[in-house]
């Protein structure tokens, strides 16, 4: 056995968007264990039920995360709609759907673009962003944000779409899919993308079981779990399965992202393609009484919102547990027995979104 | 999900807002472990860890689902079924064993509950000895904040 040497990874390190610390035990090159810690940026955001009522709270969902802010509060309203007992209208619910997929979009191009630029893959960084861009116009034409969108409410949403916009987003969305491919194919077939990628940091079927991994991550190894198959929203009514790899390594957790944007243009077609007349919102009155968890499928896996309240205007408790927390004991252990060189790649493969994590 | 519903929705279909069942069992802490086991025994995966501050004491609770397979039938794989395991404790000198021995990656839910809610778990995995997060108040679900000019 060699010496050991303790090399502190972040918080502040040119892989990372945001901040998280990773103490690396190595043995020469080799990574025996990693210690990480988070909290650089807690935001105490779940304590704001004491000052803001349970709508204004929507405001404080959206803005946990510029990546996945609308999914965010998505499931928040979904939660107080589910303890109140509210009906959203079959409009709203489609529209949720459209946003959702067209923010997946939106972050796993973001995610493939910081993968290229990571590996040095600068061009291949450049066509990524060059994609989201188009994405996030089409957000922005259609709810007046590009990155939080505000445009969810307890009970609905704030704004419809005409038929003949949905249509033409979803025609665009489609007309970008010969673009995704150049993009997928290189992410899938380049050599010096699958050098860095291919059997680095493998994580089985079972370890990804028993660490309770979500998302891509999870579906990397084999584990054919989504929550969109719970059916909320309008996912009960649009054709689609869960993106499954089975190699466990970083190259198979970039496939299932770089397959489910496709999959997300099929969704956003058929939501498109299937939305019905009527209103996108009704009127909700009395507070909330009672508790639910409620759970959706970021980009980067399950997100649970948990509301409880007492009957009156503040909630008594919200708490979200983002996915990237539930994959932090998976790095840690996709970490060992890794090379030092190995390690930026290997980090960003969970798709790391701090700003979720802190809260 | 059947061809019915793949053709879209109709008004006041059940599809439309599908709520979860979400079962709730209190249990002593004393339990706590036990239980544990048997859930993991049972195949059931953590889902998240969340503890709440009541007017005279707090709870923690264990939530838990079992991959996409509903409570009634464990061959249903379009109803997920999620059940949760809750503990009362007070609010002050609270404590509770790690569930680390059988949920390893507990250790961040665990260290939150340290810090936030002052509850001190014994024997995690990973221990940040108070330092997940760092506070202006300590503990700040269960103390008081200071008033301006205190």
């Amino acid at each position: 056995m060699g010496s050991r040497t303790v090399i502190p990874f972040g918080p502040q390190h040119p892989a990372l968007p945001e901040p998280i610390h990773l103490d690396l035990v190595l043995e020469d090159e080799k990574v025996v264990e990693a210690i990480p810690k988070i909290g650089f940026v807690h935001r105490g955001f779940e304590k704001l039920v004491e000052k803001m009522d349970f709508n204004e709270l929507v405001y404080v969902a959206d803005r946990i995360c510029g990546i996945c802010a609308f999914i965010h509060s998505m499931a928040y309203c979904q939660a107080v709609e589910a303890v109140m007992n509210v009906e959203v209208p079959p409009r709203a619910v489609f529209l949720r759907t459209v946003w959702s997929e067209l923010a997946r979009l939106s972050s796993h191009l973001l995610w493939l673009g910081f993968m290229a630029d990571v590996m040095g893959f600068e061009s291949l960084f450049m066509q990524s962003f060059r994609l989201r861009e188009k994405i996030v116009d089409m957000l922005e034409e259609m709810t007046g944000g590009r990155i939080i969108l505000g445009v969810c409410r307890v009970g609905g949403v704030r704004r419809d779409v005409a038929n003949d916009t949905l249509a033409g987003i979803a025609g665009r969305v489609k007309d970008l899919v010969r673009d995704m491919r150049r993009l997928a194919d290189v992410f899938l077939q380049d050599d010096s993308v699958k050098h860095r990628l291919v059997d680095v940091g493998v994580l089985t079927r079972e370890q990804a079981a028993d660490l309770g991994c979500v998302g891509p991550v999870m579906r990397a190894s084999g584990i054919s779990r989504d929550t969109r198959t719970l059916g909320y929203a309008a996912y009960g009514f649009v054709d689609f399965s869960p993106v499954v790899e089975t190699s466990g390594d970083s190259y198979a957790r970039c496939a299932v992202r770089v397959r489910e944007l496709f999959q997300s243009v099929g969704i956003i077609e058929q939501a498109a393609s299937k939305i019905p007349a009527g209103e996108v919102s009704v009127k909700v009155s009395g507070y909330p009484e009672g508790e639910y968890h409620s759970r959706c499928e970021q980009p980067r896996g399950e997100v649970v919102h948990y509301v409880k309240g007492d009957g009156t205007r503040y909630l008594q408790r919200y708490r979200v547990r983002t996915p990237t927390f539930a994959n932090i004991p998976a790095l840690v252990k996709m970490l060992q027995g890794c090379e030092l060189a190995d390690v930026p790649v290997l980090v960003l493969t969970i798709d790391p979104c701090i700003s979720c994590t802190e809260r | 999900m059947g061809d019915d519903i793949k053709a879209g929705p109709k008004p006041g279909d059940p599809s439309l807002n599908p709520r979860e069942r979400q079962v709730l069992e209190e249990i002593p802490a004393a339990a706590l472990l036990e239980r544990v086991q048997q859930m993991r025994a049972e195949g059931w995966r953590l889902v998240h860890i969340a503890c709440t501050r009541l007017v005279a004491d707090q709870e923690v609770s264990y939530c838990f689902d079992r991959d996409g397979q509903s409570l009634e039938s464990p061959d249903a794989a379009t109803l997920h079924g999620m059940r949760t395991l809750r503990v009362r404790l007070p609010i002050h000198d609270a404590e509770l064993p790690s569930i680390s021995p059988f949920y390893w990656g507990a250790f961040l839910y665990e260290n939150e509950m340290h810090d936030l809610f002052g509850i001190t778990v014994k024997g995690m995995a990973l221990d940040f000895q108070g330092h997940l997060y760092t506070t202006m108040v300590p503990t700040p679900y269960v103390t008081k904040e200071p008033e301006h000019g205190e």
